[in-house]
């Protein structure tokens, strides 16, 4: 008995060592060209961009589904759209850009529905990635129950460190999911000239799912924050298959109902940017660049009244 | 709790302590903290639903007792009874309840009348079908005076309960774990050790090949009409592969958890795939159901005893039934039908038991014929695959329109082919050349420790990088 503990043990430790070594040592060779890698960029365009300005955040609604450069020229104030990945986040991805808010800037949140009813909101293993091997800075955000959430995908990420990787060519194309995938703006534009893909709809919820009341008060909490700034806040919701949003229909009402008691500030309705599901690029959430025009367009029209306003 | 979540790796190590090093002084101690464990494991899905086990378990321990001491034949017969149309009764409310009206009013429809019944939203409490079945084997066993009945409720609730086999298996005999139950147990070293290296095997099949197989077949098998005949068939072959590293990988762990507590459960699974024909793949595939059909249904039917037609019939009432266990779907019945026939002619020409030992013995390689056969058997038993796993029974027609299609010779939607065909033939391979063997992890002492440790170490690597949160187990829903 003693010697299978004492061996199960070593095993343990031994997986452990080989686990913690892969997370915190081993460099990952593929990271230079990981869209995760673009939150550098994006950091980085948050620091350039003179304010008053307006700043998206969310996930890769926003960053394959916006023609900022339009949006720009239009409401003639500059545009930094800092979506990145849904799995990022919405946690970590808030607070991840309150540094970089600043007096006047215009904060414009779009989540994907997801946030709200499932861990997503917590981060996934790409949320790993960006802590461990993108940006370390960014792990003073979490907190304790942060990282206990986050825990179960911490592994899996180290593991996924040891698969050799093949070595890019010069020649290589960008691929639609690269660090170089974003333009200046920080919208993804390798898609834009790529066929379609077949997207099966996201499948039918249970009924049981209900909108977290934490995620609603973490958005409060943030909206308090950008306010005493002196800066404002806005939702947007994103742009979304119909197909799928025919199976999500019940709790993306809940959702609304939530954030209207919350009483934050959303400038449209999700039926609005319920689109043709023949817009869509590969999920249910990327648009193609006909969807992006219409999106970035009605996106404008929106934005007009509130920066008139202002 | 599922085996494959991080709240069993918690829990299974802080049994193993507790029975080893509190319990170990007292059989009985012991055995309570398997029950109470059992029964906390079986709490995490729905507790309300262990009341109904409990019941059962009282049931059938008051039952065998009844019929045990029960002089009078019609009094032993009239306790069977009991039993059995209380138990089935359970079964046929959660799991055909629903169905039978539904097809009784669609069949009243067909003829001109209306029967207008509201089917009752029930929940399948989970592993009915097993625990029912183990409940069943102790009463029949004792009716036939093939065991006597435990005295003890602690030791017969375990037997029913035993949390590695409660939800999807093996189904045991009272006769196999019943006798281990009350006998003190020992650790053994290599016992414990062989059950973790089949833990971790039946992990990789789940984790590795199962998961993801299922994106795959999931995919085709949700909406065939919109996938080419060549994608239908690499959905189809997939779905045989997730079948089988979900269900057999399910038995390995079960069986290798088991080990570490000292039992041995009985063997689920032989390698099915490398099948020569269809009775060889029901000798190799869910072993101790066939056994179970053979035992309590195929031989109280008469068997083969009295010429080949009453066989042929029991054979066909076997697959009907076999069929209907897994679940009230027309697409099950059907699917029992279909390997009824394929059995038919084996049958007819006495050819049923031609393939009993280890396909090329011996050999590195199967001859071409063994291939052959190898291969055929494969394809018949992917053909009843569709048939089970699509959702109804228009939609296994639509399928199999699909893959008569032309676009046959077009090249299958790719999406996930570099990461699973790899997987696929890997246990293929290993599973292959382990075939002699009780499972593939099978690794006597020759290699050397680093070289046994580094398999393992990569093994469980691969595991936790293809390890997702919440893939049940196809085998919980019957």
């Amino acid at each position: 008995m003693k010697k299978f503990i004492l061996k199960t043990l070593l095993f343990a430790l031994v997986t452990g060592i080989i686990l913690i070594y892969a997370l915190l040592l081993m460099p990952n060779p593929a990271i230079e060209h990981n869209m995760m890698s673009a939150l550098l960029d994006k950091h980085k365009r948050l620091e350039q961009t003179p304010s008053p300005r307006i700043i998206f955040i969310g996930g890769s609604n926003l960053s394959f589904g916006l023609d900022s450069k339009k949006i720009e020229e239009q409401l003639q104030i500059p545009v930094v759209n800092a979506g990145l990945h849904a799995a990022i986040g919405m946690k970590y991805y808030l607070n991840d850009i309150k540094p970089y808010i600043r007096k006047g800037d215009l904060v414009i949140l779009s989540p994907e529905y997801g946030q709200f009813y499932t861990d997503a909101f917590y981060g996934r293993t790409e949320l790993v990635c960006v802590l461990f091997d993108v940006y370390r800075e960014g792990q003073m955000h979490l907190d304790f129950r942060h990282w206990c959430r986050l825990l179960k995908f911490i592994p899996g990420y180290a593991v996924s460190k040891l698969k050799p990787t093949k070595k890019r060519s010069k020649n290589q194309t960008i691929s639609v999911y690269d660090r170089k995938a974003f333009n200046e703006h920080g919208d993804a534009f390798i898609h834009w000239n790529l066929p379609r893909k077949y997207i099966k709809p996201a499948s039918p919820i249970s009924a049981d799912e209900q909108v977290s009341g934490e995620v609603v008060s973490f958005i409060e909490d943030f909206e308090d924050h950008v306010n005493s700034l002196s800066a404002d806040f806005l939702i947007v919701p994103p742009a979304y298959q119909s197909s799928s949003y025919a199976n999500h229909a019940a709790i993306i009402d809940s959702v609304m109902q939530a954030l209207a008691k919350a009483d934050l500030p959303v400038i449209s309705m999700p039926e609005k940017y319920r689109f043709d599901d023949s817009l869509f690029f590969d999920t249910y959430y990327h648009l193609t660049k006909p969807g992006i025009d219409i999106r970035t367009r009605m996106l404008i029209d929106d934005l007009r009244m509130v920066v008139k306003r202002d | 709790m599922l085996f494959n979540s991080p709240g069993f790796a918690a829990f299974l190590p802080v049994v193993f302590v507790l029975y080893w090093f509190i319990a170990r002084k007292s059989l009985q101690y012991q055995n309570i903290l398997l029950l109470a464990s059992s029964y906390f494991f079986y709490g995490c899905w729905d507790w309300r639903f262990m009341f109904l086990l409990m019941f059962s378990t009282g049931l059938d321990f008051y039952t065998g007792l009844k019929i045990h001491h029960s002089e009078s034949s019609s009094v032993r017969k009239g306790w069977l009874i009991t039993s059995v149309v209380i138990n089935i009764g359970f079964l046929a409310y959660f799991k055909y309840y629903n169905f039978f009206f539904s097809s009784f009013s669609e069949l009243l429809q067909s003829v001109g009348l209306s029967f207008n019944i509201q089917t009752l939203n029930i929940i399948l409490p989970i592993g009915i079908s097993f625990y029912t079945f183990h409940g069943l084997s102790y009463v029949f066993d004792i009716y036939n005076h093939k065991i006597k009945p435990s005295t003890n409720l602690t030791n017969y609730s375990l037997f029913v309960s035993f949390f590695p086999l409660l939800v999807a298996g093996p189904i045991e005999r009272a006769n196999h774990l019943l006798p281990q139950i009350e006998k003190p147990r020992r650790f053994e070293y290599s016992r414990a050790v062989d059950g973790l290296r089949q833990m971790l095997w039946g992990f990789f099949k789940k984790i590795v090949v199962a998961d993801s197989c299922a994106e795959y077949a999931n995919l085709v098998f949700s909406d065939p009409e919109n996938y080419s005949a060549s994608t239908l068939i690499v959905g189809a072959i997939c779905f045989a592969f997730q079948i089988y590293g979900d269900f057999s990988g399910y038995s390995d762990i079960a069986l290798g958890t088991a080990r570490l507590f000292g039992f041995e459960l009985l063997r689920n699974f032989a390698f099915p795939y490398f099948s020569r024909d269809i009775a060889e793949f029901w000798r190799r595939w869910h072993i101790s159901l066939s056994s179970w059909f053979k035992d309590y249904l195929y031989f109280p039917l008469g068997g083969s005893r009295r010429g080949k037609l009453q066989s042929i019939r029991n054979t066909l009432v076997i697959f009907l039934i076999s069929g209907f266990w897994h679940g009230a779907n027309w697409t099950y019945i059907i699917w029992g039908i279909y390997h009824g026939l394929l059995f038919l002619p084996l049958l007819v020409f006495d050819k049923n038991r031609k393939h009993t030992n280890i396909v090329a013995e011996g050999k590195l390689l199967p001859s071409p014929l063994e291939l052959f056969q190898i291969l055929t058997t494969f394809v018949l038993v992917v053909i009843g695959w569709i048939i089970f796993r699509a959702p109804d029974l228009s939609t296994a027609i639509l399928y199999f329109k699909g893959i008569l299609d032309p676009s046959v010779l077009s090249l299958p939607l790719h999406d996930g082919y570099h990461t699973m065909f790899p997987k696929m033939l890997f246990m293929i391979l290993v599973e292959w050349f382990q075939r002699h063997q009780l499972h593939p992890m099978t690794i006597d002492k020759s290699p050397k420790i680093a070289f046994r440790w580094a398999i393992y170490v990569v093994l469980l690597m691969v595991c936790i990088a293809n390890f997702k949160q919440n893939q049940e187990f196809i085998y919980f829903q019957f």
